[in-house]
């Protein structure tokens, strides 16, 4: 993982909830941002909370339009129909925008 | 070895379900579980993928990912962040398609299919699953199992076909009809074993041969009354119905459909098992012809060894019209005297000819006694007695010779009624009912059961059900 990124990733305070040392979560995180981590209103969410679970597809697009009207240019994993559950991170490419 | 608590298996399969070991609480649970494109989930009403059967989710997952799916909402399975992306276009590569190709098949268009073999795109379990029988893949290990255990001859044999055909390169749907064929041999038999009613073909008593020495005929001629007498079918009997001494007597899937007209048949294997794949239109849509060449085949999968068939035996309708005496590959010659004596025993045709009391043409009674076509017959009865009924004589034509309706019925039932009609001619019959069987008994979901049979509408297939059982059986 490049240093500047690993930096980043460290510490960010936005992404409570994720293993930091999950080596498959950090080569996503690595393809995916390395072009575009630039500043701190960069973000990129799932909708896994242990304790606020995102309920629907249109619930996880509510959170991603949130955070960028609050400024923030937003990755998201997104919401799995096929299971009824928020995509966890290192499966898919987090996709920009609302999805 | 640790046991697995009675929570966890309230957790997962639910507390009506009773039993010590995850199997006996698969078998009375009432719980569904649905997969996506990575994971596992206990089914709810958000979860749009394909649904499973306790049974079903556990003969493939693990029951830690179960007990996962149950505590956490999913449980991610997939062997590799690639999959099930790279399979998918390895497969696709390795049967020689196009991505436009196979987007045409399955109905998409072809960035949907891109998408599904880029790793890291997100695509539906419902989007994935239509490309899985045009590759002979199996929709349950996707992501799960490398290659999704594709079996890998049959992908470099499809693809050499395509491209060395002597009449040129194969049309798109006839190898994607011989794959899908492929894909339906292996979804029967396993319906098979898990109803329990699989039958073995060695423990019947059949043993390839190597043997086909010249005469080549006679080699064919000797097994197929070796065939008989396993099978219990008295001297000179005519075999009333190959579809069903094929799918019910033997158990060896038969697929029905209509591809390119000058092939015949063909005999596929995925892995460990053999199907016949049969064309419908063309000289087969006589009901005569098409028994000789499930009997042709039949005698490929039965007798001829593995290297022989290679995985995929094509037949086209000269080599099947062959007398086995005028035909130069040898593999065919005995298929083809196999065909002949298996339908029609020599004694038997003997017996016609000798019998000082028979009335009327001997051509005639031959055909109609054994269902097997003229041209089959002229060259038997040559062959048998060396009686030569004269090609161009008015007897054939103005005989009349064709089957009976009882004929064509004990054949073509199958094809021609089926209680849901979009269902297509080669998921009806024997597959349809051990499908209907299998959710019937929980073996399947009923979204499997459809999904099987192409039909979106999971609720007509359970109404059907008994109307297909009964249509069936």
């Amino acid at each position: 993982m490049p240093n500047k990124l690993k930096a980043w990733f460290n510490e960010i305070g936005h992404l409570d909830h994720i293993d930091r040392e999950d080596s498959t979560l950090q080569r996503a995180f690595a393809v995916v941002i390395f072009h575009v981590i630039k500043s701190d209103d960069v973000i990129i969410i799932n909708g896994r909370s242990g304790r606020y679970p995102v309920k629907n597809f249109e619930e996880m697009q509510a959170i991603e339009r949130a955070f960028m009207e609050s400024g923030y240019q937003v990755w998201s994993t997104g919401f799995d129909e096929d299971v009824g559950e928020p995509r966890p991170f290192g499966l898919i490419i987090p996709q920009r925008g609302v999805i | 070895m640790s046991t697995i608590s009675s929570s966890d298996l309230d957790l997962v399969f639910g507390s009506e379900s009773f039993g010590t070991s995850p199997a006996s609480r698969a078998e009375t649970s009432n719980v569904e579980f649905v997969r996506g494109q990575y994971s596992i989930a206990i089914a709810s009403d958000a979860a749009k993928g394909r649904r499973m059967s306790p049974l079903e989710a556990l003969a493939i997952f693990k029951f830690d990912h179960l007990l996962q799916a149950a505590s956490e909402g999913q449980s991610v399975f997939n062997i590799h962040p690639e999959e099930p992306a790279t399979t998918i276009r390895n497969r696709r590569i390795a049967l020689g398609y196009t991505r436009q190709e196979l987007a045409r098949l399955s109905g998409v268009d072809e960035l949907t299919v891109s998408n599904a073999e880029t790793p890291g795109i997100p695509t539906s379990i419902r989007v994935l699953e239509k490309f899985v029988s045009w590759l002979s893949l199996d929709e349950r290990l996707l992501g799960a199992k490398p290659e999704a255990e594709g079996d890998a001859r049959l992908g470099v044999r499809l693809k050499a076909l395509r491209k060395t055909s002597k009449k040129g390169n194969l049309p798109l749907r006839t190898v994607a009809a011989l794959a899908e064929g492929s894909w339906i041999t292996s979804r029967q038999i396993n319906l098979e074993y898990l109803l329990e009613t699989e039958k073995s073909l060695l423990e019947k008593g059949f043993e390839v041969s190597d043997n086909y020495h010249y005469p080549t005929w006679k080699a064919g001629y000797d097994l197929a009354e070796r065939t008989r007498n396993i099978l219990n079918i008295e001297r000179n009997e005519p075999i009333t119905s190959m579809r069903a001494l094929i799918e019910d007597l033997l158990g060896i899937p038969l697929i029905n459909c209509s591809i390119s007209d000058h092939i015949a048949g063909a005999t596929v294997a995925n892995g460990e098992t053999r199907g016949i794949v049969i064309n419908t239109i063309g000289q087969n849509s006589n009901v005569w012809v098409r028994r000789m060449t499930l009997a042709h085949e039949l005698g490929h999968l039965l007798w001829d060894p593995e290297g022989r068939l290679n995985n995929l035996r094509v037949d086209n309708y000269n080599e099947i019209n062959k007398s086995s005496r005028n035909e130069s590959d040898k593999v065919e010659a005995r298929a083809n005297a196999f065909a002949i004596s298996f339908l029609a025993p020599p004694s038997g045709i003997s017996e016609i000819f000798q019998d000082p009391n028979h009335e009327g043409s001997i051509l005639k009674t031959v055909c109609e006694k054994y269902g097997i076509s003229v041209t089959a017959a002229i060259h038997h009865i040559k062959n048998v007695t060396t009686y030569v009924v004269d090609h161009k004589s008015s007897e054939i034509n103005d005989l009349g010779i064709s089957p009976s309706d009882e004929w064509c019925g004990r054949e073509d039932f199958t094809n021609d009624y089926f209680p849901i009609k979009e269902v297509r001619e080669s998921r009806r019959g024997r597959f349809a009912l051990l499908t209907i069987r299998a959710a019937q008994k929980k073996l399947i979901s009923w979204d499997s059961a459809a999904s099987y049979l192409e039909v979106s509408d999971v609720e007509l297939v359970r109404d059907k059900a008994g109307l297909i059982i009964s249509t069936l059986e």
